[in-house]
């Protein structure tokens, strides 16, 4: 016992050995992200692969929790030490560009650098990362959606892969067809449930962002909200309510389309890989969402994980390297095998043609529908501007009352304008920066 | 008893105050030296933006009494989530003393394997809040669930706990006596130094069980439930992490606390100086509630001399 | 107690202590589970409470070796025993000092000093954030440990609250006799008031080594080298948006709280000590 608390006390106090700086004499660029779990040694792989490639700086990554992640780097900012670099998921770009709290790209990159960012990168890609014609963040990794079948259960009801629902409005029916009740009549496998307003609004033609100002009551969007209201209401909100909440696995080798409980699910680009690593037979196939009547065809929201560079950075040059090598601008081959590591969509042409990245795509075949995605005219965003975590609040929660039948769908996004204006005019009666433009 | 010392005091007038006062300031200290340093120039701060809009990034800019007039005149939020926080207390607040001095009581008794039940029924308060948000999602999931099992063998559906609407509240009323540990654990401290001859006393006066326990047992043990209710008030309408691990607020706002509200406003939306005034607020609140029931200890807390 | 009071105590405590279980239950058997059985509905058909689901087959051992060799768990241990040596010795220390003016001592002014002290946990602590941080900031104690270990020598109120109540408990006979032997008030406290105090004061010290052992947010906040962070903090590594490993996660954990479980059960015998003295002196 006694020997065995030594044991424990000399493990504990004895220092590890691990040495902190590895390259000394080089420029440290402290970078702040939110990867944890299996994403992180695969990201901070990444983070290896660029201290290796060049001499002068060494990234120092650090990984915060992504509940945590805001809060520190609003603190560190307060006291005016941030760190050089920093990714995070949350919509915030266009609140802390308002706030002044991290700087345009445009005045650490070259002329040539801009000309060619602005020249080859996807338009999607742009949009999601300039405000007000800046560009204020790098995206690393835009996370897509398409519509996942089983092939399994399509079997059952006669169909195949060549033979895929055409419109929204067919997908819905042979979703029906694909639900399955047990003995008790409860509900055991739900064929095609449509959830979400931003991820479903553009395949109605809906947006939220409109040359630069936040749109949220508008036709388009109104139309996507009935459709979803429909969507609930034919099961019984109830019934959906319970179904959705006793799913437990989101991710692993138990989550909803391989363990069955949806026969066609509209989900991201990251379950390629996830479906090759927990249930590599899953008979299986990714297709676009099929546009409704009067819809739009190759629709998706895109949600991205933002690069950003505090104002108060030291080394924005550091931070700038490494954004362009891990993001692959400048760096294709590299780019190509870093989207490929993280199971991501390039930014450009340029990197989706790379040979790493071709090789990915060989391996993942499924993949190749998120990568043809990209250059669809019909993608949505998040809506972007000061107020926006304010206003993807309170869309979540508009989302929530309609699709659990509290709300009626034609009004819930007037209440949700009304709620956005009104934080407006109070915001701008305390003399609040919230942006040049109306709305 | 403390009589002002006068601001014109001769060295023996001095000598007297030191003499009376000293040794009691000199044990506080301590506090009183944080409480100068590190504690009263945050508070002030904390106050002064209140009056002000306040985004962080940005120096203050005041702004009068907006942000209060906001709050109580055009915020529902503001008052739906206090009326959320208020009814939890009022039933958790209770329960929790309830469940805490019953099972100190019950542990108390000299059974056997005593030491190994106080340390499962501390377990709960051990775990750590990852594991307990997902065993708890389990035990209320409203299909495979435990609680809906185990109702199924009576005949009843239950519902969906934690997305209902109805039920969201309550199933984190319910989470909250898994954590009743922490308080049993003061309540057994307190316990401990309740002198056995009072109990001898009482028994050779032929006082049954149930006559020691509400003579002598209850009342000696009512300056540690006095500070489990005072601490109880105060962390309740802190309540956040369960609330924030395990609902976000939701389903449709159900469980919005004040202090997940006033996180999102300070944090999400970089409304400090809002923040500032809802905490503000809620201190008033608080401390009415809490004068009240140190106004009350004179009626029911005995120190037993 | 009779016989049959005895047993029924010991049936009541048997059947609540199930519950009370269930949380480290869940929590080992996932951490010895595979992925595959994490989660796993069997049987869809027909959804009903098995305990079945709650025993690992076959039995992964190996998720302790790799759950160990994610995080750097040695250094991170290392890190949370100082921190909550440091913090445990201060707090109970200058909240005991401090709990003993409120508590037997006569100064001007008192009950004001009690009152501002208990208001000052009724302060949300989301709003003084800020200035705590940039007061530290200006103090230069950002990215050290100073944040995280100073404070706790000034007493802690939920502390000080709580032996406050304690030491009013105590009987005055004997620090009256003290007095009459010549001992100052500081002897008293030492040589009356704490060994009196013994379970209130283990049960601040268990409270402090759970708060610093558990809080991951502060060191997240104050610290900027990775290698610097505590174990709370290497358990929020495992998991992540669109995944996590929930059986790495849970054999963490468990190893996590076992150390916890250890000093919990040896630290609550000195309750039993509490009553021998207790009943002994007075």
């Amino acid at each position: 016992m006694a020997l065995a608390f030594i044991a424990l006390a000399a493990w504990i106090l004895v220092p590890s050995s691990k040495v902190e700086a590895r390259y000394p004499g080089r420029i440290r660029v402290t970078f702040w992200h939110a990867f944890g779990g299996e994403w992180q040694p695969i990201y901070e792989g990444m983070v290896d692969r660029f201290n290796k490639s060049q001499t002068k700086y060494e990234v120092v990554p650090v990984s915060i929790p992504d509940d945590a992640l805001s809060m520190k780097f609003l603190l560190s900012a307060a006291g005016g030490e941030t760190p050089d670099l920093l990714l995070n998921w949350e919509p915030v770009l266009g609140m802390w560009s308002a706030k002044g709290l991290i700087r345009p790209y445009d005045e650490i990159m070259t002329p040539e650098e801009k000309k060619k960012f602005l020249a080859q990168t996807y338009p999607i890609v742009k949009a999601n990362a300039m405000v007000n014609g800046k560009i204020m963040a790098m995206i690393d990794g835009l996370d897509f959606w398409a519509v996942y079948y089983r092939l399994d259960h399509l079997k059952e009801i006669g169909l195949d892969k060549d033979h895929l629902p055409k419109t929204m409005e067919e997908l819905i029916e042979v979703g029906h067809k694909l639900d399955k009740f047990d003995d008790q009549h409860h509900l055991r496998r739900i064929g095609f449930l449509p959830q979400g307003i931003l991820k479903f609004s553009a395949a109605f033609g809906g947006k939220f962002n409109r040359d630069g100002h936040v749109v949220i009551d508008t036709p388009e969007n109104r139309r996507a909200m009935e459709f979803l209201s429909q969507a609930s209401k034919r099961y019984g909100y109830d019934t959906i309510t319970r179904f959705t909440s006793s799913l437990q696995a989101d991710a692993g080798p138990n989550m909803p389309l391989i363990a069955g409980n949806y026969s066609i699910m509209f989900d991201g680009e990251w379950r390629v890989k996830q479906v090759a690593q927990y249930k590599p037979d899953l008979p299986y196939i990714v297709a676009p969402l099929p546009a409704p009547m009067n819809g739009k065809p190759n629709t998706s929201n895109t949600a991205p994980n933002y690069l950003m560079i505090p104002t108060a950075a030291r080394q924005p040059q550091g931070a700038w390297e490494f954004a362009k090598f891990c993001t692959g601008f400048m760096y294709p081959e590299e780019g190509g095998r870093n989207m490929g590591d993280m199971g991501w969509i390039p930014n450009d042409p340029l990197i989706a043609h790379s040979k790493s990245y071709q090789a990915y795509l060989k391996k993942y075949p499924q993949f190749k529908v998120f990568v043809d995605l990209m250059t669809s005219p019909n993608l949505g965003m998040f809506p972007q501007g000061p107020l926006e975590k304010y206003i993807n609040d309170e869309l979540e929660k508009a989302d929530e009352m309609v699709t659990r039948g509290t709300a009626k769908p034609d009004e819930a996004l007037a209440v949700v304008a009304k709620h956005v204006s009104a934080e407006k005019l109070r915001l701008r009666k305390l003399g609040q920066p919230i942006g040049e433009e109306g709305n | 008893m403390n009589t002002p010392h006068p601001n014109h005091s001769t060295p023996s007038r001095l000598k007297k105050w030191v003499r009376k006062n000293g040794t009691g300031l000199l044990f506080i200290s301590p506090w009183l030296i944080g409480f100068l340093c590190f504690t009263i120039g945050p508070f002030f701060s904390s106050i002064y933006l209140s009056f002000n809009a306040y985004d962080l990034i940005h120096p203050p800019k005041w702004v009068g009494g907006a942000n209060y007039s906001t709050l109580l005149h055009d915020d529902p939020l503001f008052w739906s989530s206090l009326g959320i926080t208020v009814k939890y207390a009022i039933v958790s607040v209770p329960l929790g003393i309830v469940a805490g001095v019953g099972l100190a009581l019950l542990l108390n008794t000299k059974v056997k394997g005593q030491t190994i039940f106080r340390t499962i029924f501390y377990l709960p308060s051990i775990v750590p809040a990852v594991a307990n948000a997902v065993v708890f999602s389990w035990i209320l999931n409203p299909e495979i669930g435990l609680v809906n099992g185990i109702l199924r063998l009576f005949g009843v559906e239950g519902p969906a706990w934690l997305s209902d609407t109805k039920w969201a509240l309550w199933s984190l009323i319910f989470m909250s006596v898994w954590s009743v540990g922490g308080s049993m654990v003061i309540y057994l401290a307190g316990l401990q130094d309740i002198p056995v001859h009072l109990y001898e006393a009482a028994t050779l006066d032929g006082a049954s069980a149930y006559q020691r326990l509400r003579k002598v047992t209850l009342p000696l043990l009512t300056p540690v439930i006095f500070f489990n209710l005072v601490m109880g008030i105060i962390g309740s309408f802190q309540y956040f992490t369960e609330a924030f691990v395990m609902t976000k607020g939701g389903p449709e706002g159900s469980t919005s606390f004040y202090a997940l509200y006033l996180f999102q406003r300070a944090w999400q939306y970089l409304d400090m100086g809002y923040a500032c005034a809802m905490a503000w607020l809620v201190f008033v609140i608080v401390m009415a509630i809490t004068g009240i029931v140190f106004q009350s200890q004179k009626r029911w807390v005995h120190f037993g001399h | 107690m009779t016989k049959v009071q005895r047993l029924l105590i010991y049936l009541v405590l048997v059947v609540l202590s199930i519950p009370a279980l269930l949380p480290l239950t869940w929590m080992v058997s996932t951490s010895l589970k595979s992925d595959k059985q994490v989660f796993a509905t069997e049987g869809k058909a027909a959804p009903t409470v098995s305990i079945k689901s709650l025993v690992p087959s076959p039995v992964q051992w190996k998720n302790y070796p790799s759950a160990m060799r994610t995080v750097p768990f040695q250094t991170y241990l290392r890190n949370t025993v100082l921190l909550c040596l440091i913090t445990v010795f201060g707090v109970v220390l200058s909240s005991a000092i401090v709990a003993y003016g409120f508590a037997r001592c006569q100064f001007v002014g008192k009950s004001i000093f009690f009152v501002a002290m208990i208001s000052t946990m009724a302060v949300p602590p989301q709003v003084t954030m800020v200035p705590i941080f940039a007061l530290f900031k200006a103090l230069g104690w950002y990215g050290t440990y100073l944040p995280l270990t100073v404070p706790s020598f000034f007493g802690a109120p939920f502390y000080i609250f709580l032996l406050t109540q304690f030491f009013r408990k105590l009987p005055d006979d004997m620090s009256e006799a003290a007095r009459l032997d010549g001992s100052n008030e500081w002897g008293i406290f030492t040589k009356v008031i704490l060994p009196l105090s013994r379970p209130a004061l283990a049960t601040c010290a268990i409270f402090q080594f759970m708060g610093t052992w558990n809080d991951f947010l502060g060191p997240l906040l104050y610290l900027n080298n990775p290698s610097s962070y505590t174990v709370a903090y290497g358990l929020q590594q495992f998991l992540s948006k669109n995944g996590g490993q929930w059986t790495l996660l849970m054999a963490g954990a468990t190893v996590f709280t076992l150390p916890m479980i250890v000093l919990f059960f040896f630290a609550q015998k000195t309750f039993i000590q509490g009553i021998a003295t207790t009943g002994a002196k007075s």
